[in-house]
């Protein structure tokens, strides 16, 4: 069906069909800067992690000037005439190794990247008397250092002295170290310096932070003896200087990511998973992605609703209620329920606008039946001091009211046959005194 | 750009192919497909940016009445447009689509180079002027599985008026004011204090308004009637400031004082007299007089639809010089504010003699039911604390009424539903008793 082209009588707008150029742009900023944050934000997320591969800034990095770098002791050692040759990963290493025979090889490995069957080759190419091990653990030891066991952590205290069994000159020179790192202990073949205090109790012994094998192996208990942080203080330097310094070449060794093992390992989850899974889960993101799409597109944008201002009207009187209630005024609150029980009790029982409370207590016992000192009481509230006391005083006045009004009913229904035309004559006549407002 | 949810039910299925032929290559192809569909769809679906949008819709309508909005689409392109079109208006318009849903979109299919019509209906739920800012065309690809997306800006606006629901009160007054008039046979002497004409008794006529002496001239017994004056002045003052935004029972008091001057005025204008309607706070908001041309009421609610109230305190010491500018002989001033003490004491209070000099003054104001009910509530600490203040703002209210009662000033203090009726009775009161 065509709608015939005539023009409605009301208000009619038309689009432009191409907005200008300035309008374009905004809209378009507006539709696609989300996907700015997001690329923005992806990139806040990555940079650290990007940044991190950094290989100069790894622990004891030659290159590295942080806390844990091992720059200060590379320098020192290139002073001497020392040749430093950082290897990152093992072909490295042994290629280094084969180039320098004699050179020391200084091994750090803290994020065990290197595995048992690379632990071996490196053996086989580095003699024993040629490692210095920072920090091993146990794999390394078996790898590298057979014969030396673990002992624990050093905990932080006062520095470790060299001690009595010790005949390491390297040790005796450097005469103590800070505490801290890991312990070790070697059978009696080897050298062990630096006891750590309270570990001599057990039955294996005590553990000591510096250990070295008969076949000459030096292992370093505290990575704080070679790095930047911790290299001037006690006797590291002497420590790291004499073993570190003992040929012209000393091959630095620090495994990195490339040495980790793509295929090897013991069989995780992912490898007994059927093979299509990850494809399949993947696939799922990406469905997921399409539902977010389909679901979440507005038809066109927000609609905006100018609020208008809401006030509710009793809102005052509740405030004023929350003040009486924080101050106490226990009495004056007390006051206000008999003035307005007052002014409608004058007006229920017909008495003018100015009627003193007497006479209203008068015509309420009158009315009502009650006493009038019952009355009296009811309406007098000046000593009311507590919560308690003015709920009391509240059901109070609201019994007398309900009283008057019943003795006003009841006497009103009595007299109903008889004067029922003077009854709402009077009515009449009071209705506009019961307009008139009165103040207590 | 809008995707649909076959999309994703291709996008399931096709994880068969990925779980027989498991591969990061079928992933890759399987992608491809996908975004091939998409793209195709999108490509092959109607530019949504080729349609011309027109709007047919009235200029205004009263509040909770129905309101046909249209929308006239021309698809200019060269394709059939197939999709949906959503009118952006404020949710307190209550658009309604033709299946009942609130708000949404409505389908919508247009041949190429030709017009449709999509009505939806709006029910307003607020007074004043509500607004559409856009209109959202979307358009399927043959397919259904994408759609393109664009917002036209075709602005809309309509004018929701007051509702005069007080018009219901109108007939009975009328009646009375015919009564007071004389026009109405009914056996009463006529209200007013003009002389109007003499007429045969008949039976049941007052006998106190026999005119004896017109009666000696002929045989029959001839009565007086009365009727009130006319050409008087009524002008009504409403106080859009702070105050006037409280809500009572879900009703701001503006609104009130709207229905109640809405009643007023029809009550004065059927009555002969002239109405002026001043909206004020700290300017003038609205002005409406009788004695320009067209519907007096039309007017009112055409002027008062754009009135809200503002978070200002109302500037009284203005009243007295607008009241002159509009009335220079006596009238009946109006004023419909609040009784709030602070505000009264402060600003109308130090005016009012300025106005009592000179006119009848009456102010009328919305009272609070709610205050009763919580004065009734005194179970525990909290709320007969709650008790005794709303019993002292009750209190203070009737001080404050009778202060101005002192000044010569007519109160009319009311709840919502009952103070355009109760005002418009103080009016005939006023009127019978020749006050105006």
């Amino acid at each position: 069906m065509r709608t015939p082209p005539a023009r409605p009588a009301a208000a009619l707008h038309t689009a432009p069909a191409v907005p200008d150029t300035g309008q374009a742009v905004r809209r378009w900023w507006r539709a696609a800067r989300i996907w700015f944050v997001l690329a923005a934000l992806l990139v806040l997320v990555a940079l650290p992690s990007i940044l991190r591969q950094d290989p100069g800034a790894r622990p004891l990095g030659t290159d590295s000037a942080r806390p844990e770098g091992g720059r200060a002791v590379a320098r020192v050692l290139d002073q001497h005439g020392i040749a430093v040759h950082p290897a990152a990963s093992l072909p490295e290493a042994l290629a280094l190794a084969a180039d320098h025979p004699g050179a020391p090889v200084l091994f750090h490995d803290p994020a065990g990247h290197l595995p048992a069957e690379a632990l071996e080759q490196l053996a086989e190419a580095v003699g024993p008397e040629r490692r210095v091990l920072v920090e091993p653990g146990l794999t390394v030891l078996q790898g590298l250092a057979p014969g030396v066991s673990q002992g624990g952590v050093v905990p932080e205290g006062a520095p470790l002295p060299a001690g009595q069994q010790c005949r390491w000159p390297a040790a005796l020179e450097a005469r103590s170290v800070s505490a801290g790192g890991r312990s070790y202990r070697t059978g009696p073949s080897g050298q062990q310096c630096f006891p750590v205090p309270g570990t001599g109790a057990g039955p294996s012994g005590a553990a000591y932070a510096v250990v070295t094998t008969a076949e000459g192996t030096v292992v370093l208990g505290h990575r704080d003896m070679v790095a930047n942080a911790g290299a001037a203080d006690e006797g590291h330097a002497v420590l790291s200087l004499w073993t570190l310094g003992r040929d012209t070449d000393v091959i630095w060794y620090l495994p990195s990511l490339a040495d980790v093992p793509v295929d090897g390992g013991p069989p995780t989850l992912d490898r007994l998973l059927p093979d299509w899974v990850r494809p399949a889960g993947l696939w799922l993101v990406l469905c997921l992605f399409v539902l977010l799409l389909w679901r979440g597109r507005r038809h066109g944008p927000l609609a905006v609703e100018p609020l208008p201002v809401i006030v509710p009207a009793s809102e005052t009187a509740v405030g004023r209620a929350r003040l009486y209630e924080r101050s106490g005024q226990y009495a004056a609150a007390a006051r206000a329920l008999r003035s307005a029980t007052v002014v409608r009790l004058a007006s229920a029982l017909r008495l003018g606008p100015a009627a003193p409370v007497g006479a209203v207590v008068a015509a309420a016992s009158r009315a009502s039946g009650l006493d009038a000192g019952r009355v009296g009481s009811a309406l007098d509230v000046d000593d009311v001091g507590s919560g308690r006391a003015l709920v009391a005083a509240a059901a109070a006045l609201q019994d007398l009211e309900d009283e008057v009004h019943r003795g006003l009913q009841a006497t009103g229904t009595a007299r109903d046959g008889t004067s029922a035309t003077t009854d709402t004559a009077a009515a009449a006549a009071d209705t506009p005194s019961d307009a008139d407002p009165r103040t207590p | 750009m809008v995707l649909s949810g076959r999309l994703l039910a291709l996008a399931l299925a096709l994880l068969l192919p990925v779980v027989l032929r498991p591969g990061m290559d079928t992933v890759g192809w399987c992608l491809l497909a996908l975004v091939l569909v998409a793209g195709t769809d999108l490509v092959l679906a109607a530019s949504p940016r080729g349609v011309l949008i027109a709007r047919d819709l009235p200029a205004s309508t009263r509040l909770d009445a129905p309101v046909q909005n249209a929308l006239l689409i021309t698809q200019t392109g060269g394709r059939r447009l197939r999709g949906s079109v959503r009118d952006a208006w404020q949710p307190s318009a209550g658009q309604l689509a033709a299946s009942g849903r609130a708000d949404a979109a409505v389908d919508l299919d247009v041949p190429a180079g030709e017009r449709r019509r999509v009505v939806t209906t709006l029910v307003p739920r607020r007074r004043g002027t509500l607004r559409s800012a856009s209109v959202t065309v979307r358009s399927w690809g043959p397919l259904g599985v994408a759609a393109r997306q664009v917002t036209h800006p075709v602005p809309g606006q309509l004018s929701v008026l007051p509702p005069f629901r007080s018009r219901r009160h109108l007939p009975s007054r009328l009646a009375r004011l015919r009564e007071m008039d004389g026009r109405a046979a009914v056996q009463t002497r006529g209200g007013g204090t003009e002389f109007d004409s003499l007429r045969d008794y008949v039976r049941g006529d007052d006998v106190r308004s026999i005119d004896w002496r017109a009666t000696a001239r002929r045989r029959d017994v001839v009565v007086r009637t009365w009727r009130p004056e006319r050409d008087r002045r009524v002008v009504i003052v409403l106080d859009t400031s702070r105050t006037s935004a409280a809500r009572v029972d879900d009703e701001p008091k503006l609104d009130t004082g709207i229905e109640a001057s809405l009643l007023l005025a029809a009550l004065a204008s059927a009555g002969g007299d002239r109405v002026e309607l001043v909206a004020v706070d700290r300017r003038v908001r609205a002005r409406v007089s009788s004695t320009e041309k067209g519907s007096l009421l039309h007017r009112m609610v055409t002027a008062l639809a754009p009135v809200q109230s503002t978070l200002l305190a109302a500037d009284w010491s203005r009243v007295p010089v607008e009241v002159a500018a509009v009335a220079r002989q006596r009238s009946l001033v109006v004023l419909l504010t609040d009784l709030d003490t602070a505000a009264l004491q402060e600003g109308l209070l130090p005016v009012l003699p300025a106005l009592t000099a000179r006119h009848q003054v009456v102010v009328a104001s919305v009272a609070d039911p709610g205050l009763s009910a919580l004065a009734r509530g005194r179970h525990d600490v909290e709320t007969a604390f709650r008790a005794a203040a709303a019993e002292r703002a009750v209190l203070e209210r009737r001080a404050a009424a009778r202060e101005l009662n002192l000044l010569g000033v007519e109160v009319v203090d009311e709840p919502p539903h009952r103070l355009p009726p109760a005002l418009a009775d103080a009016y005939l009161r006023l009127k019978a008793a020749g006050r105006l």
